[in-house]
């Protein structure tokens, strides 16, 4: 008997000094991709639970007027004044505009620039080599679906007085959903990457710059549906390559492998042959945190029936880069409506949590979900963990340290398409309570 | 010997052994079945599912259990579990008939691959649809689907193959070529595809998407009448959905009522009507009470313009409970294009008494109260919608009109500011905020949208005509003032404009000389003098003008022509003139 508790004890002891090497092995060295924690920022470790509890919500900027059309926002400290505002693009009132963190926790609304119309997404960048950041705007010309070539790449020049100026890149093409600038040559100077949406055509194109605010177009892919198309360096040999998230019934996943010289190879990294998958978003990050950048997207996009709302397919799902060109796929969770991924330790816990939001789901059921984290056990296997069902229809989120404490907080968006209304929001800031 | 009590103990202590033995290998028997018995996925909770689904599932439980767990009920169960979408419980199905005699047909392994693609694996679905490959060869649907795995998971040139193996048996299959027209495209090879697409559209001129491509594909190369006319070709419907016989099977297993209802919509906007109805008659059948059936039996009425039938269909739909802020609105459309505007308007009251608040509904009725011309009712309506849509274009405009035609133009003015920011190119909102702001004497503030609106309409027409009119006197109007640093640029807008409209360029002389800028007067005025080159009084000014820039003898001579085309009756411009001409110039010779 005394022997057989020795050997117990032993075994319990051996194999818990093997579970504290192992997960010694997985704390992450500092994380390079772009994490919502940057590289050498602090995390403050949080003990409340991730659940409806761990954020207190608030709206910031304007109130809303009548049901807002929030098509994206942008996280940024726009006046580098050490404190991050939230850029805005309203796709209903066809303007950009700043919500500037004046102090800490104080936010006020400014439009910025003249109005673009179908504002889609946002970038910055400092374009012109002038010191400060310039807003770069995807048009689509209007939001609803059209055909017509009526998008545009319009940059809001930044005077660095907090003026900003309308300069049109590109227009009369097909609708613009995705703009970035990045170095996709040797040239020093600032390319773009453009994701046109369209409808039944569209296509994706870089932008060289020629410079003396010049550029010269070259076309990547023949398709309509581009969300977005993130410039990343996805195999680590320096040269940016370009990963694109394509839905009207393509449905893929593709990289664009530069060769330095603006030579691209397109490959398809992972598709669904559901022609009614309905991606909707898809951001970079090193999941992982092994040193290269995956890929997480959504489908999450109902609009397009009788009746707009969820579909039983939709969720949030990431693409493992294990290195010479080979990508894994994992399916993160379900999730109706999800749109707009976003990849933030959000306790503090060294683990990258994955976050969504809905856009698209049955809203006249209270126990509908409109934010939700899955929360990463250190292994990259993800609890689903709901974080509100009001607001309703929000379709976009990001997440950053918004007070500089360490802390990741998160900025909603809502766009109001389909009824009913009865949680209506513009922008909401969610932070900790305490 | 009776009655030997030794031997019948042992007797007995024999049969008991025996006795005990058997039970014992009956109870080993027993377990030993049990545990190689088929684990049938235990039953569940099918909340989201109509009863019947449940009561399905149990019995096709049962009878597999009863049967002994034949292969065929296995099968059944299985198909059961993966119309519905419970993907796991049909995974164990299958992996029992994977290890059943016989094993897996090809249709069990299309099943499963259909499975492997839903949960995006796309490696296990290559691995089933290849099995599919080599026992159903002649399967259509899963060839293809095996080509779009490949493409899917990265391997385009397996995927080539694939697409090329299936036109070798089919010539011209149109979705193994559209598919081979994107590898050619990512390998560069515009003109390979080209062909290809061309070669599409000619045999299956209903591959709309082939057109699409091909209008993207000829818009970068700069081929922009082939372009357009692929991109009309793109706009008729979408082609149909390819012909998949064992999905068709497994739908007529399926209890959701969902995802029927997706796959109706899917045949009908593609078409195919005879596919797309019985898919709603199952959907009734599985939930009489569901209005889903009537709500899109009248939306495919009205889509082919039955509005008689749609409206009945909708009625049904919102006497079994359906929502009336879906169903509403579409029959209101259909009442409207059937001429019943008020049955429209009637319908629309009753729910609006029941849903004062919802902007579906406030939406559909205004509209309504609009085209019958209940102005009164309209303008209610159209409050409330702003209320809470205060960007909504038609609600706004339709607002901005019955205002604007009862005098009530400083509001009609707020509903016109909205749209003009929501719309770029509305031209209506703009010409008449252009026209309230002409009215109020504030050219400043007209000149602005009526330049918009001048830029997106055409020349020549009456509106574009309208227009230009506005627009100049906005201009002469800001121009004449002089009060404005861009005065005079106005009023060379309203002369760019207008070049043969004399009042422009008359204020800007006036304003020039004022201003003492003699050059830029006498400018204005040459080409007032050539528009009206009989008028006394314009070569009157330019002789002031010339004599104030330092011309006294042009000017003469300019004094001499006006006293030429004055009649004798005019005496003040004589008079005027005589100053000039005869007597010694002094300041007060020009007052």
């Amino acid at each position: 008997m005394k022997r057989l508790l020795c050997a117990v004890v032993t075994a319990l002891l051996v194999a818990g000094v093997l579970v504290f090497f192992l997960r010694a092995r997985r704390m992450p060295a500092s994380a390079q991709a772009s994490t919502a924690a940057a590289a050498g920022e602090r995390r403050v470790l949080q003990k409340q639970p991730l659940g409806p509890d761990f954020y207190a919500s608030r709206a910031i900027g304007k109130p809303a007027e009548g049901l807002p059309w929030i098509t994206d926002l942008l996280v940024v400290d726009l006046d580098g004044d050490g404190l991050k505002d939230v850029l805005v693009c309203d796709g209903r009132l066809n303007k950009v505009s700043w919500i500037r963190q004046v102090r800490l926790g104080v936010f006020e609304e400014q439009d910025i620039g003249q109005p673009v119309q179908g504002p889609a997404h946002l970038e910055v960048a400092d374009l012109r080599g002038t010191g400060h950041l310039d807003v770069l705007v995807s048009s689509m010309g209007v939001v609803p679906p059209d055909n017509e070539k009526i998008g545009s790449v319009v940059v809001l020049e930044n005077d660095g007085t907090n003026h900003f100026t309308n300069h049109v890149l590109l227009d009369n093409v097909a609708r613009v959903t995705y703009v970035q600038a990045a170095h996709l040559t040797q040239s020093g100077r600032l390319d773009l990457v453009v994701g046109q949406f369209g409808y039944i055509e569209g296509e994706i194109r870089w932008m060289e710059n020629l410079g003396g605010g010049q550029f010269k177009s070259h076309q990547l892919l023949d398709l309509p549906g581009t969300i977005h198309a993130p410039a990343v360096d996805l195999n680590g040999d320096g040269k940016t390559d370009i990963v694109a998230l394509v839905s009207q019934d393509s449905e893929e996943v593709h990289a664009f492998m530069n060769d330095g010289n603006g030579n691209f190879q397109d490959r398809v990294l992972h598709g669904s042959t559901n022609k009614d998958y309905g991606s909707s978003g898809l951001v970079i990050a090193d999941v992982n945190q092994d040193g290269r950048p995956d890929i997480v997207y959504t489908n999450g996009d109902g609009f397009d029936y009788a009746t707009p709302g969820s579909r039983p397919w939709h969720g949030v799902q990431w693409l493992e880069n294990k290195g010479a060109g080979k990508f894994l796929f994992h399916r993160v969770g379900d999730f109706p409506g999800a749109f707009s991924p976003v990849v933030a330790d959000l306790r503090g816990t060294g683990y990258n949590d994955i976050v969504s939001c809905s856009g698209f789901n049955d809203w006249n059921d209270p126990d509908a979900v409109s934010l939700m984290a899955f929360e990463n056990d250190g292994s990259e296997h993800f609890t689903p963990r709901i974080l509100a069902h009001v607001p309703t229809h929000l379709i976009v989120v990001k997440a950053a340290d918004m007070f500089n404490d360490g802390r990741i907080e998160l900025v909603t968006g809502a766009f109001m398409f389909y009824p009913p209304y009865d949680h209506v929001s513009r922008v909401t800031l969610w932070e900790h309570k305490e | 010997m009776a009655g030997n009590p030794a031997l019948s103990g042992s007797r007995r202590t024999r049969w008991g052994l025996v006795c005990a033995a058997l039970v014992l290998g009956a109870a080993g028997v027993f377990v030993i079945m049990r545990t190689h018995a088929p684990r049938l996925p235990a039953l569940g909770s099918y909340g989201n599912l109509p009863a019947a689904f449940g009561r399905a599932v149990a019995g096709a439980r049962l009878k597999a259990v009863a049967d002994g767990y034949p292969s065929d009920d296995i099968r059944a169960l299985a198909r059961l579990y993966q119309a519905n979408r419970f993907n796991d419980e049909a995974l164990a199905c299958y992996a029992i008939l994977r290890k059943a005699p016989g094993g897996l047909t090809a249709q069990d392994h299309y099943y499963l691959g259909d499975i492997a693609l839903y949960q995006g694996d796309l490696d296990q679905a290559i691995l089933e649809l290849k099995e599919v490959e080599e026992t159903e060869p002649q399967y259509l649907a899963a060839r293809l689907e095996l080509g779009d795995a490949l493409f899917k998971s990265g391997d385009a040139a397996g995927a080539a193959r694939e697409y090329e193996s299936i036109l070798e048996t089919m010539p011209n299959q149109p979705q193994a070529m559209f598919s081979l027209a994107r590898i050619d495209l990512m390998k560069g090879g515009d003109d390979k595809a080209i062909t290809r697409l061309e070669t599409l559209l000619t045999a299956h001129p209903e591959m709309t998407s082939g057109a699409g491509l091909l209008a993207q594909i000829f818009d970068r190369r700069g081929e922009k009448q082939k372009a357009l006319l692929m991109t009309q070709w793109s706009r008729q419907s979408p082609e149909p959905v390819p012909d998949d016989p064992w999905i068709d099977e497994l739908l007529t297993n399926c209890y959701d009522v969902q995802r029927l209802s997706l796959k109706f919509e899917e045949y009908y906007t593609s078409g195919e009507i005879d596919k797309a109805l019985p898919l709603l008659d199952r959907v009734e059948e599985l939930d009489p009470k569901s209005y889903i059936p009537q709500l899109l039996r009248g939306w495919s009425q009205a889509r082919a313009h039955n509005d008689f039938e749609a409206v009945a269909q909708y009625r049904m739909a919102l006497d079994k409970g359906g929502d009336p802020e879906k169903i509403c609105p579409y029959m209101a459309q259909s009442l409207i294009a059937l001429g019943r505007l008020s049955d429209a308007a009637k319908l629309m009251a009753e729910f609006y008494a029941k849903k004062p608040d919802s902007v579906p509904i406030l939406i559909a009725y205004s509209d309504v109260a609009v085209r019958q011309g209940d102005n009164v009712t309209a303008t209610v309506l159209l409050r409330r919608v702003l209320e809470k849509e205060p960007y909504r274009v038609a609600a706004n405009m339709n607002l901005a009109k019955i205002l604007w035609a009862s005098g009530e133009r400083d509001e009609a003015a707020v509903c016109l500011e909205r749209v003009t920011k929501v719309s770029s190119s509305d031209v209506v909102s703009r010409a008449l905020l252009g026209e309230y702001h002409l009215r109020r004497s504030e050219p400043l503030a007209a000149i602005p949208p009526l330049e918009e609106a001048i830029a997106q309409s055409q020349k020549g027409t009456p509106a574009y005509t309208s227009l230009t009119s506005m627009l100049y006197a906005a201009y002469v109007e800001a121009g004449s003032s002089g009060a404005d640093a861009d005065a005079v640029g106005f009023l060379d807008k309203a002369i760019a404009l207008d070049p043969a409209n004399p009042n422009a360029l008359a204020h800007k002389a006036a304003l020039c000389a004022q201003a003492r800028k003699f050059a830029d007067a006498a400018d204005a005025l040459e080409k007032l003098r050539d528009l009206q080159p009989n008028n006394p009084t314009i070569y009157l000014s330019l002789g002031d003008v010339l004599y104030h820039e330092g011309k006294p003898d042009e000017a003469r001579v300019d004094w001499q022509r006006a006293m030429l085309l004055t009649s004798s009756g005019n005496t003040a411009l004589r008079e005027a003139l005589n100053a000039r001409i005869d007597a010694p110039i002094t300041e007060d010779t020009f007052r």
